[in-house]
């Protein structure tokens, strides 16, 4: 061991362990693998949004040298899905969204792949296509999943065969009609904003190949490496213990990597040709359009409160655009719905929150999960009823903030870890100026004005929700880390050797974590996403430290002559508690202690650790009663723009975020992850959305066109910690990854409004949409 | 990855070139001429376009000329080298405005002029200050005038290239104005990218994104400057913000609607970029 170390490395900014290879260009992705032998697949993807594969022609390309097959659809007559089993590997008979996956070739290389997947010719015969859930839910709307009653589901997933819903989730709280009896005003909103992508950098990919003795290994781009095992294994008939799933580090998840994606068309080619290993990888258009993105929006929240601003009953309808097909959406509109009141106290509520089937891309999880979307048409109400009240917008907040005592939509009880919202909306109205002034004239025609927001977020996770951790020593006393969590860009392995650098008092770079998952040979996890991971993983990485802990104290009670309750292991060191000086390094025990006769006892030390998610429950489907909610996270969100009133045109000036982390584990990591997220907020709020032609194709697949935000346009962040310990989680930390984007949509579009007078009940907020709103045109 | 194979041929004469061109033509095979081949490049990966030879320009002397004193320029400048190294301050700026820094190091003058694009921004100043191209192909060489050469785009003959564009005289030495409006990101084709100039007491307007292609309309500069030169500083704002509206309205062309940003919008946001060029250049006002 190099280092020893004295004192707290919680709440230091530790360097991040994955940087050094970032920065120089040699992190190893999954493309970087290259096996010899490995054939490429190249896609052959639709052009419309709906239609019938009238014919496919696949004689051209199969003729090009070099190619080694060319499948469709009806190859691979199966299902697969994460919650429901709806969506072939490629489409079978009709094509149900734009981009969507008809065919793919398999070639020597990815040049001739390429050539012969522009050399198939298909033929379709257009459909009638589904703009948008409302209208999906009409009682003429083509039913885009006939076959919907055969689809394979989870028990808490309720498809309804017949119409296009694939998921409802009913949440009955109190007596809304008693509520807003109660109420002195009442105030109605729409609102709604198209499909999304993620983004991420890295394209996902992925490359299977079956062993001659029959073991499968797939190395593959995705936050799930045990979900893809499971789910494959569950839809193609493997057993688990044949296939290994393979993950490096991943270039950027935001949950577009989460559940199953190109995995089971990967091993579908390889077993069509002999087992050689195949690459199926997107390129940057599919990634945009072809695999899924972020879903959809349409809403209705109508809100009541008595004249002084407390809120007496809500009654919510959450309609999410989830494409062509369901993967996460259908989870994702259940969080919406057990999250639907916002972070605030409602004792009256009706939610009705839809996942309904529409001929755009489809959605699975994205940054938020379901509480990004559920908070920008909650906090759009909160501005209606402020307005209307004549309220102050923080103050309206601040008055309904939930706390602990409160009960949640799902009527669950919120226990002595809820976080203070109510700190974290006055320090976002002080470091926002909030009393200096909302909307602030500068000139002529430049207006600043000011929006606030409150959010919270509790991870969508199966009840049963599990992380393991193993620790093991070197020679020097020196420890690796092993574990199921999949590292992002989220600085994951840092966190943890943070956490278990402190259990064991030693310097985190003593800490070495394994930076691949091998899901024959890491800790069983159910995935990295949902904002569990530090919290699940770092309680099992604990556990294993005890573990290890109590092994080094049994084998050095020998030659120490104690007993093992009163050694101490910290620094690198186990000692007498109350004399320190006796004591022997970590290095002489852990690997087994070793007297100076020869004589040696003990052995490796193999510390275990677990976790599984405590006291969840399912959903009521009548009333959605449950404890569906492992820890809530609380926070609140300012921003200040400029808008010029002439053309619409504005800058995000300043964004705060006060959030209640429990306890910081890295500063440096932890405001990382919340300025990150609220960048990708601004993006979702004012542009990162697809766009529609009449025919519903996507009419914006390319990054020329799909514009991200830029570095040159970042405005001022400040974040600002609140520390409320979250009892059970790794010393009082809780998850903060995805909740500094929630509160973005709802703080911006209130800015926005109050810059230009007028509610703003759409996105993207784009400058024209300012320009005309200002003119009158938009509402 | 471009999924297909490509002849490179780097002529170092421009007679070289476009018997390179000829003889690709008399085989049946496709060529095209590259410059920066940020559009080639693209085009061929996403399956937009296919060709068989590329016959680079860059290795032909004529093409990489960058003098301000005879105002020629040529076709294979940069656009990073122009918006750096062009004293012209319209030409520097209307270079700089297009993508951002990193495309604009590859991205040539001709190729942004002569490309599949409909939006052409660098030729904008050309068309403000009378400019011509100097043409090589299949014929030889000539000299056309941009205002006879140029409808929508540059109406080149099969095999036919630009070496290089000049600037009429006087360009380097008048007032003028430049504004460049997007969707939202700085980096992004231009709604309205305008470049104004104050000649002799008269106004010159050149428009670019508004219309997809570039225009300057002679119709708008002379209602302009009538409109202007008719009036007083007492009664000036009124009736500059009308002229300029009537401006605005006088285009021949259609405002182009598409994803990016309406027709209206677009008009409005040329209207207020005419006003603001007013404001900057000044008038006989």
């Amino acid at each position: 061991m190099t280092t020893t170390h004295a004192g707290s490395v919680l709440g230091t900014s530790v360097r991040r362990k994955d940087a050094p290879d970032k920065v120089h260009g040699r992190t190893r992705y999954t493309d970087d693998y290259v096996i010899p032998g490995m054939l490429y697949a190249a896609l052959v993807t639709s052009p419309h949004a709906h239609a019938a594969i009238a014919s496919l022609d696949a004689q051209a390309a199969r003729a090009l040298p070099g190619v080694r097959g060319v499948f469709s659809g009806k190859d691979f007559p199966i299902r697969v899905g994460l919650y429901l089993g709806d969506k072939p590997p490629l489409a079978v008979d009709r094509v149900r969204y734009f981009g969507e996956p008809v065919a793919a070739v398999v070639a020597d290389d990815e040049r001739t792949a390429l050539a012969a997947a522009r050399m198939v010719k298909v033929s379709y015969e257009k459909l009638p296509v589904v703009r948008g859930p409302r209208e999906g839910l009409a009682a003429d709307a083509p039913i885009l999943h006939p076959e919907m009653a055969e689809y394979a589901h989870i028990p808490a997933i309720l498809p309804q065969p017949g119409t296009n819903v694939a998921h409802h989730t009913r949440i009955r709280k109190g007596d809304v009609e008693k509520g807003f009896a109660e109420a002195d005003v009442v105030v109605e909103g729409e609102y709604s904003f198209p499909p999304a992508d993620h983004a991420a950098m890295e394209p996902r990919v992925a490359i299977a190949e079956i062993r001659a003795d029959g073991r499968i290994v797939v190395r593959t781009s995705t936050q799930s490496p045990y979900g893809v095992r499971s789910i494959m294994s569950a839809c193609l008939g493997i057993p688990p213990g044949k296939l290994t799933v393979q993950v490096g580090e991943i270039g950027g998840g935001f949950g577009g990597k989460a559940g199953i994606q190109l995995e089971p068309l990967a091993y579908l080619l390889s077993r069509e040709l002999g087992g050689r290993p195949v690459r199926v990888a997107n390129t940057r258009e599919q990634d945009l359009v072809s695999s899924p993105g972020a879903p959809g929006l349409e809403a209705r929240v109508k809100m009541g409160a008595t004249r002084d601003g407390t809120i007496t009953a809500a009654e919510v309808e959450f309609l999410f655009d989830s494409g062509g097909y369901a993967d996460y959406a259908v989870n994702v509109s259940r969080a919406a719905g057990y999250a639907s009141s916002g972070p605030y106290r409602i004792p009256n509520l009706k939610t009705d929150s839809r996942c309904v089937y529409t001929n755009h891309p489809f959605a699975t999880a994205y940054r938020g999960f379901g509480h990004i979307e559920m908070s920008y048409a909650i906090e759009r109400t909160m501005e209606l009823l402020a307005e209307r009240l004549g309220m102050d917008a923080v103050e309206l907040r601040r008055l309904n903030a939930i706390r602990a005592g409160d009960t949640t939509p799902s009527q669950d009880v919120l226990d002595a870890n809820t976080g203070n919202l109510r700190e974290c909306l006055d320090r976002v109205a002080e470091r926002l100026d909030w009393s200096a002034g909302a909307r602030v004239q500068v000139s002529e025609h430049v207006v600043r004005a000011k929006g606030v927001s409150a959010y919270w977020k509790a991870p969508a996770i199966p009840t049963f929700t599990d992380a393991g951790a193993v620790v093991t020593f070197n020679e020097d006393g020196s420890v690796n880390l092993v574990t199921g969590a999949v590292e992002m860009g989220q600085g994951i392995y840092t966190g943890l050797a943070q956490i278990v650098a402190e259990a064991l008092q030693i310097h985190p770079d003593d800490v070495h974590v394994v930076n691949e998952v091998m899901t024959d040979r890491s800790t069983h996890d159910w995935t990295s996403a949902a904002s569990r991971t530090l919290f699940m993983v770092g309680r099992a990485a604990l556990a294993a430290v005890d573990d290890a802990v109590t092994q080094i104290r049994r084998v050095a009670s020998a030659p120490l002559r104690c007993p093992e309750e009163d050694l101490e292991v910290s620094g690198g060191r186990v000692f007498l508690r109350d004399d320190p000086e006796q004591g022997l390094p970590l290095s002489q025990v852990v690997l087994g202690y070793v007297y100076e006769n020869g004589n040696a006892i003990g052995g490796p030390v193999i510390g275990r650790g677990k976790y599984i998610a405590r006291h969840l429950s399912n959903l009521d489907p009548a009333t959605g009663k449950g404890r569906p909610g492992l820890e809530w996270t609380l926070g609140a969100e300012g921003v200040e723009v400029e808008v010029d009133l002439r053309d619409g045109s504005f800058r995000v000036l300043r964004a705060v975020c006060s959030m209640d982390v429990g306890r910081v584990i890295n500063p440096a990591l932890a405001r990382g992850q919340i300025v990150g997220a609220m960048a990708m907020g601004i993006g979702y709020t004012t542009r990162e959305a697809f766009l529609f032609d009449s025919q519903e194709r996507v009419v914006n697949a390319k990054l020329r066109d799909y514009k991200l935000v830029r570095y040159g346009e970042q405005p001022e962040y400040v974040v600002d910690f609140v520390e409320t310990p979250q009892g059970d989680g790794p010393f009082g930390a809780r998850g903060l990854g995805e909740q500094g984007i929630i509160g973005m949509p709802g703080a911006l579009s209130a800015a926005f409004s109050r810059a230009v007078g007028v509610q703003l009940n759409t996105l993207p907020i784009t400058p024209e949409l300012l320009w005309r709103a200002g003119r009158g045109g938009a509402s | 990855m471009i999924p297909f194979d490509i002849d490179f041929i780097k002529p170092t004469s421009a007679e070289e070139a476009a018997a390179a061109f000829q003889e690709t033509a008399d085989a049946d095979r496709t060529a095209r001429y590259l410059s920066g081949g940020t559009e080639l490049v693209t085009m061929a990966r996403d399956g937009r376009l296919r060709y068989d030879v590329l016959i680079d320009l860059k290795g032909i002397p004529e093409t990489t000329v960058l003098d301000d004193a005879s105002l020629t320029y040529g076709a294979c400048v940069r656009l990073a080298e122009l918006a750096d190294g062009s004293r012209v301050e319209l030409l520097a700026r209307a270079a700089g405005g297009v993508a951002d820094r990193t495309v604009r190091n590859s991205i040539t003058l001709g190729g942004n002029i002569c490309g599949v694009l409909p939006y052409r921004e660098a030729l904008l100043p050309f068309l403000l200050f009378d400019g011509s191209a100097t043409i090589v192909g299949p014929g030889g060489m000539r000299t056309a005038r941009l205002d006879d050469l140029f409808e929508k785009r540059l109406m080149l003959e099969a095999g036919e290239f630009v070496l290089s564009f000049s600037l009429g005289a006087g360009a380097a030495d008048v007032a003028t104005f430049y504004r460049r409006r997007t969707r939202d990101p700085r980096v992004d084709y231009p709604l309205v990218t305008l470049c104004m100039a104050r000649v002799n007491d008269g106004y010159r307007v050149a428009v670019g994104g508004a219309f997809g292609y570039p225009v300057r309309s002679r119709d708008v500069e002379a209602t302009l400057t009538a409109a202007m030169s008719g009036t007083t500083a007492g009664t000036a704002a009124a009736e500059a913000e009308a002229a300029v509206a009537r401006a605005a309205a006088g285009f021949p062309d259609a405002y182009w609607s598409d994803f990016r940003a309406s027709a209206d919008y677009r008009q409005a946001l040329l209207q207020q970029s005419i006003s603001e060029g007013l404001e900057v250049l000044g008038g006989t006002r």
